[in-house]
């Protein structure tokens, strides 16, 4: 199956993935999250990174100004697409996903979830709770899965993902060169991949890709853009951005470099080495403003980007509040922002028009 | 037929209990002693106060804008900066007021520092980081994981764990040490006040009602503002002989209780004439509100303070399980003897107000209980339309008074 096959329809992907492996399938919301641990517990992934066009189940459990994200996985969920998933981790960094966890456990107070706490602090003591967190998720996954795993088993999948992170970065950079060889909308595709495929067919996947360069993707001219967003569900809007004369050089997202820009180092307490590189992430949950804005501006100078696009779901409020001050951070650094909010299904026209404004202005 | 509306003298004097409060925060720094901003659902005040820290409450600061119908320039100014209307309104507006807004009572008292806990919703860590952005003063944080099951062992250390640093931050503050026994009392202060703030509640079992939720909504603030000081204690102390006065007297709100009422959400407060149209049209009264219920639902214990505190700070209805407010309600509905239940979401509070359409379904489909969702916003009246809330009331009321004619 190519990527393309994959986005079209990810749960058929998943549902036939699982059944090839023999393993059963756990969904979860691709934010931090510790993939790691799915892994080894020979469990299949499912990134809840889907969308409805039909709300008309959800609308009626859950209010509309919930977003987009949450109603398009709790519409699946009752409808009866997601009956397959074993279980589901929801990470709790917003109001809309905690809700998201109480509706679904009313509804069906039988289905085995999982809320994952992470806190918003960077001290020993947070770092200290955060571990273990870690490692009731690891047993809550163990008892899941078809087969033994173990903590050597776990150093296996770490290493893994940590090979799969290198050869992200090494694509990721060649996004520096005046001319990439591939568009941003490439890559996002791929990374859309890395959180659905088994990794070591994504490593396949992309070594090939890495000895071949020069066939894969496509060259675009563009306005060099630095995207920046939480899990963005959506290739189109990718794409939407390229079309209307930008070119993504480099993000500051969950599905992208905050998945690869750091190795997760194998400590002698493993766990501990998990705890650490998951809570050090910059992401909005837990993080200040100025830690984020440091991030962004460090990428957008790397990656020479002329400016950055806010692409944030509608009613995402996390990531809402901290846009007015970034915005004026990298304007006092002389980068331009624009803040492209959406909803599913969105209007393309009226997302290209704001866009393509922005684009004209920069270059 | 119009029915005659009370309103409690205790709940008349709140004015002059919040301008109290306000204006001790401008004492405390002309003492030379310090201001905290924290978030209003239970973080330990008691801690502040037993170092004689003065708190002070953005989100009450807004509902006092909105009361007074003063939002709009506060919501202009924030809007203009980029902090979009689905944004929660109070943020909005105490933003509004960082960004030069002009704000009633002359603005609040600039902190010293800012204390935000993260056991209602995730905003409550944002607002907070964006206030410690703008007011460049440095922000603690007490993080209280959400609670998928009851309250274990190992959430308490771990609160507790976090209130002995903010202890040791608070210390190097202030360059004052926390005295235990002055925490102790002040701990004893917030459980005397809670319980008596709780007993006054539980008077509106009886029939007619005793208190309405205007006052209701009132004489909360005290709690908030001054669980752990002297002043909650004595206010609680004449709330509680007036209520009981009322109870003995057989004066209810109303004079023909027809309608009991359950509510859930946070009252609109740009537009607490909405209560008085159901009291005054059908005689229906609030008897119950999850909201003002919230403060003081647990009550700490002197002999274990830490531990008592941070039990507090967990123990709050949005930070526990859906089904445990579902029962919740349940029980209320029976304890009150209630006919139905009226949720007030609100667009731009998720925490509150997502859960109601579920909720809704479980209570009405298991438990025969009748709910209405009205969908505005608890600050910004831009997004409350009058009519439309009326026709949805009336519709209501005409179903309970169906229900009852059966």
């Amino acid at each position: 199956m190519n990527i393309d096959d994959l986005l079209n329809d990810p749960i058929q992907y998943v549902k036939k993935t699982a059944q090839s492996c023999g393993r059963n399938v756990v969904a979860f919301f691709p934010v931090g999250v510790p993939i790691e641990l799915i892994h080894a517990a020979n469990l299949q992934q499912f990134p809840l990174i889907i969308m409805s066009e039909d709300f008309s189940a959800a609308d009626a459990y859950m209010h509309t100004f919930a977003c987009s994200l949450s109603r398009s996985v709790l519409q699946k969920f009752l409808s009866g697409d997601l009956d397959f998933v074993k279980a589901f981790i929801i990470p709790d960094i917003c109001d809309s996903l905690w809700s998201l966890y109480n509706i679904v456990k009313l509804t069906d107070p039988n289905r085995k979830l999982y809320l994952f706490h992470y806190p918003p602090k960077k001290d020993d003591k947070s770092l200290n709770y955060f571990k273990g967190e870690i490692i009731k998720l690891w047993e809550f996954l163990k008892e899941l899965s078809l087969s033994q795993s173990s903590e050597e088993i776990l150093k296996d999948s770490i290493t893994k993902f940590n090979e799969q992170r290198k050869l992200l970065r090494k694509l990721n950079n060649m996004r520096k060169s005046n001319s990439p060889p591939f568009s941003g909308t490439d890559f996002f595709k791929l990374m859309l991949a890395a959180f659905f495929m088994p990794v070591e067919h994504h490593i396949d996947m992309l070594n090939s890709i890495l000895g071949n360069i020069e066939k894969w993707g496509t060259k675009k001219e563009g306005v060099r853009l630095l995207v920046s967003g939480h899990m963005v569900e959506n290739v189109a809007l990718i794409e939407l951005i390229e079309e209307s004369g930008g070119l993504i050089v480099a993000d500051d997202m969950d599905i992208g470099s905050r998945h690869f820009s750091q190795d997760l180092a194998v400590r002698k307490d493993i766990f501990a080495g998990i705890a650490e590189h998951y809570l050090m992430t910059p992401s909005p949950y837990r993080h200040s403003v100025e830690d984020r804005a440091e991030y962004i501006l460090k990428l957008a100078k790397e990656f020479d980007a002329s400016g950055v696009i806010f692409l944030i779901r509608k009613f995402c409020d996390p990531y809402l509040f901290d846009y007015p001050i970034l915005r004026r951070m990298l304007e006092e650094e002389g980068i331009p922002s624009l803040l492209l909010e959406y909803e599913f299904p969105f209007s393309a026209a009226i997302l290209r028009n704001r866009v393509e404004a922005f684009i004209e202005m920069l270059r | 037929m119009k029915k005659v509306r009370r309103s409690l003298r205790a709940a008349r004097r709140i004015t002059n209990f919040v301008i109290a409060h306000y204006l001790s925060a401008i004492e405390a720094h002309r003492r030379n002693k310090w201001v905290a901003w924290c978030t209003a659902v239970p973080p330990p005040i008691e801690i502040l106060y037993a170092m004689d820290i003065q708190p002070l409450f953005p989100e009450n600061y807004a509902c006092v804008c909105a009361v007074r119908k003063e939002t709009m320039e506060l919501f202009r100014k924030s809007e203009a900066d980029g902090y979009l209307q689905d944004l929660c309104s109070y943020a909005r507006c105490v933003i509004g007021f960082l960004l030069g807004g002009k704000a009633p009572l002359g603005g609040m008292e600039k902190p010293d520092f800012l204390l935000s806990t993260k056991n209602v919703c995730s905003i409550y860590l944002k607002w907070w980081q964006v206030m410690s952005h703008y007011l460049k003063k440095p922000l603690l944080i007490l993080d209280c994981p959400r609670i998928t099951d009851k309250i274990e062992k190992y959430h308490i250390e771990y609160v507790k764990d976090q209130l002995v640093s903010l202890i040791e931050e608070l210390e190097k503050i202030t360059g004052e040490s926390l005295d235990i026994n002055r925490l102790r009392s002040s701990v004893e202060l917030s459980r005397k006040a809670a319980e008596l703030w709780h007993k006054s509640l539980d008077l509106r079992k009886n029939k007619p009602c005793p208190m309405g939720v205007t006052d209701a909504s009132a004489a909360m603030f005290p709690y908030v503002v001054s669980a752990g000081a002297r002043d909650a204690v004595e206010y609680y102390k004449m709330l509680y002989e007036e209520v009981k006065n009322r109870v003995k007297e057989g004066i209810g709100v109303v004079d023909e209780e027809k309608y009991r009422l359950v509510l859930s959400g946070i009252p609109y407060w740009h537009n607490l004439r909405l209560f008085n149209y159901l009291e005054e049209k059908y005689g229906a009264v609030f008897v119950y509100e999850l909201y003002t219920a919230t403060w003081g639902i647990y009550k700490p214990d002197p002999s274990k303070p830490l531990e008592s505190l941070a039990y507090k700070s967990l123990f709050n209805p949005i930070n526990l399980p859906g089904e445990w407010t579902v029962e919740w309600i349940v029980k209320v509905m029976k304890e009150y003897d209630a006919d139905g239940v009226i949720m007030l979401s609100s667009r731009s509070c998720k925490a509150t107000s997502l859960l109601h359409p579920a909720a809704q379904k479980v209570l009405s489909k298991e438990y025969d209980i009748p709910c209405l969702i009205i969908e505005a916003d608890h600050t910004d009246e831009r997004a409350y339309s009058d009519a439309q809330v009326k026709v949805r009331l009336d519709a209501f009321m005409e179903m309970l008074e169906a229900r009852k004619e059966k």
